[in-house]
């Protein structure tokens, strides 16, 4: 019987083990460092927010030597916005022209399409007697459209039909596509009655956003 | 044949009275039997002569084989655990669990597989199929199958708790909505529940204290329901179980696992007992009496000589007579197996082996078996030492004729009285070159206390660590020989035990 216990408690230890290492990176539960998510590393190009700003940095010499040559752009350093100058490129001033600022981009909007999560319904919660027609195992794709660094829209896309799990799995993506908004974080919490798409679908939102370069 | 100082015989056997008299050994009661077959006194077994020297080629196996076969069982039992739980990882996705509910539900998945898997290994184990019953020892059997069905029990309360908690806290609801949503809206998991209870009716079942305060046949039907758990359990893992929900390999090879359990029970207890007793039609010949209370049943049939079982193996028994008939009891075979007939010895210690003595030859026998590990081939060394207490001679007097040349016996007995096959172990010992020791007197007389200790042990049998040790008797007395034993650095794997109490 000793064994047994013994066996019981390492039974325990491996489960809590086994489960660390499948967590995300909600750091709240176990602190432990996230592991990658869903899909392949790497970005989509889009550079990471925070790393660069490589536009807006109007080099000064050429914006205070550009008063001595010419006068007309605007006062350098103090451009506003990442809507930055249009660089200007004085000819001929000692502000060598080959540092002449690349014109700033415009406003980027990217839409990443995150990967299509399996969601398996074991029936649809509402009907106990029925055969398991409503048993579907299908794929919850979120597409996340991010400007600026911000999520500004979502849209979802099913492979297959969900079946009778449609209305459920569409009263979730409203609230979820709603709450990603204002969050702007793709762990939202649960939305009770449409547990298992709740989930997949932010985990595919989650997917897409550290695609397109968000931290996530 | 009694032994006096000063004769041959005397050499090879010891009588060791408690305190330092010889006595002379008594009388046996008057024989009960049909005459059939020769008497006690007359040594049935003479007329065996050719079995009793080295053992035939049919039953000369190489020890190494025997000890590998149990070892690969364990092994596999180990690698279908770990497969049960690889099916859970391979099919979650990384870093998916985010908050305690999900780690809750993924716990109350891998606990729920690793339960699954378990409840199929105790059903496997107890299906009596051949390739088990003879490969490991019934002893370490049933204390596996007590150590996995506490373990299983706890293994399936917790995936209970887990699930519903879990569940509860993803969806937000509270635990008796969860419960109520879990038992209404997914299909089995009323039957689930009902086997979840059954299951905890049959842990607490099996507490020794209640299982000794039960009739055994009345225990061992209540026992027989965990075949309806496994079948009430089976719905709700394919309808539920995430990880059985698809129509993949891992569901496949599951339920293929399912089948292939099943498949052993339906073996193991109905097809192979069935071909066996029909191919021998096994019926009491004779029944003798051996001592106080103790008498031998001798089993013949036809083909006899086909039977493959080794001595110290055990047949479960059931006499089909009336009274006797619902019940089997396993008894180990006294003899070794000659090809003419079988026999069982028995002391008669309750109201179903008080009614063995009185049974008619020509009764009929139903036999399951042969059963057990406790055998010649399954020693690692050449020689071995005996050490039997009060009717565990049984197995013991059997085993002494299928060893080589020097082995010891070690036979401890309360008084000369409860001396049983005197003669037979005499005349064993003289031809088999065997030493034969009588320790007679009770567990804090002398002689015994001497001889249970590491120095007296050594001083009888000097090369013991170098010897397989066969050990039958009651408990204590097998508990208290492997204390000694280990004392005396002699490794448990020479140690082998026969199950003496089921």
């Amino acid at each position: 019987m000793r064994r047994t216990f013994l066996a019981l408690v390492g039974l325990s230890v491996m489960v809590t083990v086994l489960i660390g290492l499948k967590s995300g990176p909600a750091a709240s539960l176990l602190g432990w460092s996230a592991e990658s998510g869903l899909g392949p590393d790497g970005t989509s190009g889009l550079p990471p927010t925070g790393a660069a700003v490589p536009d807006g940095a109007t080099p000064d010499p050429s914006g205070a030597a550009a008063p001595a040559v010419s006068g007309s752009p605007p006062a350098g350093p103090t451009a506003s916005g990442p809507a930055a100058t249009s660089g200007p490129a004085p000819t001929g001033g000692p502000a060598p022209s080959s540092a002449a600022p690349p014109p700033p981009p415009p406003p980027q909007t990217t839409t990443v399409t995150g990967a299509a999560v399996e969601v398996r319904t074991a029936q649809s919660p509402t009907s106990k007697s029925e055969p398991c027609g409503d048993c579907h195992d299908y794929t919850i794709s979120v597409t996340v459209t991010v400007t600026d660094g911000r999520v500004t829209a979502t849209s979802v896309a099913y492979n297959p039909s969900p079946g009778g799990s449609l209305s459920y799995a569409n009263q979730a993506n409203n609230r979820l596509s709603q709450a990603i908004l204002s969050a702007q974080t793709w762990n939202l919490g649960r939305v009770s009655g449409a547990t298992y798409s709740g989930n997949a679908w932010e985990l595919s939102a989650q997917d897409a956003m550290r695609r397109a370069g968000l931290p996530v | 044949m009694c032994s006096r100082a000063g004769s041959p015989l005397a050499r090879l056997t010891r009588v060791m009275p408690p305190y330092g008299e010889v006595r002379t050994p008594g009388r046996a009661r008057p024989l009960v039997g049909t005459g059939q077959l020769p008497a006690l006194r007359a040594h049935p077994t003479l007329d065996s002569r050719s079995t009793m020297l080295e053992p035939t080629a049919q039953y000369r196996r190489r020890p190494r084989r025997r000890r590998r076969a149990g070892q690969v069982v364990v092994a596999a039992f180990w690698l279908g655990l770990a497969a049960s739980v690889a099916s859970w990882w391979f099919n979650t996705p990384t870093g998916s669990v985010v908050d305690v509910g999900g780690a809750l539900v993924e716990a109350s998945r891998i606990t729920g597989m690793i339960a699954g898997y378990v409840l199929l290994v105790q059903v496997l184990m107890m299906s009596r199929v051949a390739w088990l019953d003879r490969t490991i020892s019934a002893n370490n059997l049933l204390g596996a199958h007590r150590d996995l069905g506490f373990a299983l029990l706890v293994l399936v309360l917790l995936h209970a708790a887990l699930s519903v908690v879990g569940y509860a806290r993803l969806s937000g609801i509270s635990l008796v909505e969860e419960t109520t949503l879990m038992l209404t809206s997914f299909e089995d998991m009323v039957s689930a529940v009902v086997a979840t209870g059954m299951l905890v009716a049959i842990g607490l079942l099996a507490v020794r204290v209640v299982r000794n305060r039960l009739p055994y046949e009345l225990w061992h039907f209540l026992h027989l329901s965990s075949y309806a758990v496994l079948l009430l359990s089976y719905g709700h893992q394919f309808a539920v179980g995430r990880e059985l929900a698809g129509d993949g390999p891992v569901t496949w090879v599951w339920a293929g696992t399912y089948g292939l359990v099943v498949a052993c029970l339906v073996q193991g207890r109905v097809i192979s007992p069935l071909r066996f007793n029909l191919r021998h039609r096994l019926r009491v010949a004779e029944v003798v009496n051996e001592g106080v209370d103790v008498i031998s049943i001798y089993i013949e049939g036809r083909r006899v000589d086909e039977i493959r079982v080794r001595a110290g193996q055990f047949f479960r028994w059931r006499f089909l007579a009336k009274g006797m008939w619902w019940q089997a009891h396993p008894f180990s075979l006294s003899a070794a197996p000659n090809g003419r007939w079988l026999r069982l010895t028995v002391k008669a210690v309750g109201y179903h082996t008080e009614q063995l003595k009185w049974l008619d030859p020509g009764v009929r026998v139903f036999a399951e078996g042969p059963s057990g590990v406790f055998t010649a081939d399954h020693r690692r060394r050449h020689r071995a030492l005996l050490m039997a207490a009060g009717s565990g001679i049984a197995p013991i007097r059997a085993l002494l004729e299928e060893l080589p040349r020097g082995t010891v016996v070690i036979y401890r007995a309360s008084s000369v009285d409860d001396l049983i096959f005197r003669e037979e172990l005499d005349w064993l010992a003289d031809m088999r070159d065997a030493e034969v020791l009588y320790v007679l007197g009770g567990r804090d007389d002398p002689g015994p206390r001497r001889l249970m200790s590491p120095k007296g042990l050594r001083r009888v049998v000097p090369d013991v660590s170098r010897r397989d040790v066969y050990l039958c008797g009651p408990e204590g007395f097998v508990t208290s020989a492997v204390a000694v034993l280990t004392r005396l650095r002699v490794p448990r794997k020479q140690i082998h035990l026969d199950p003496f109490e089921f």
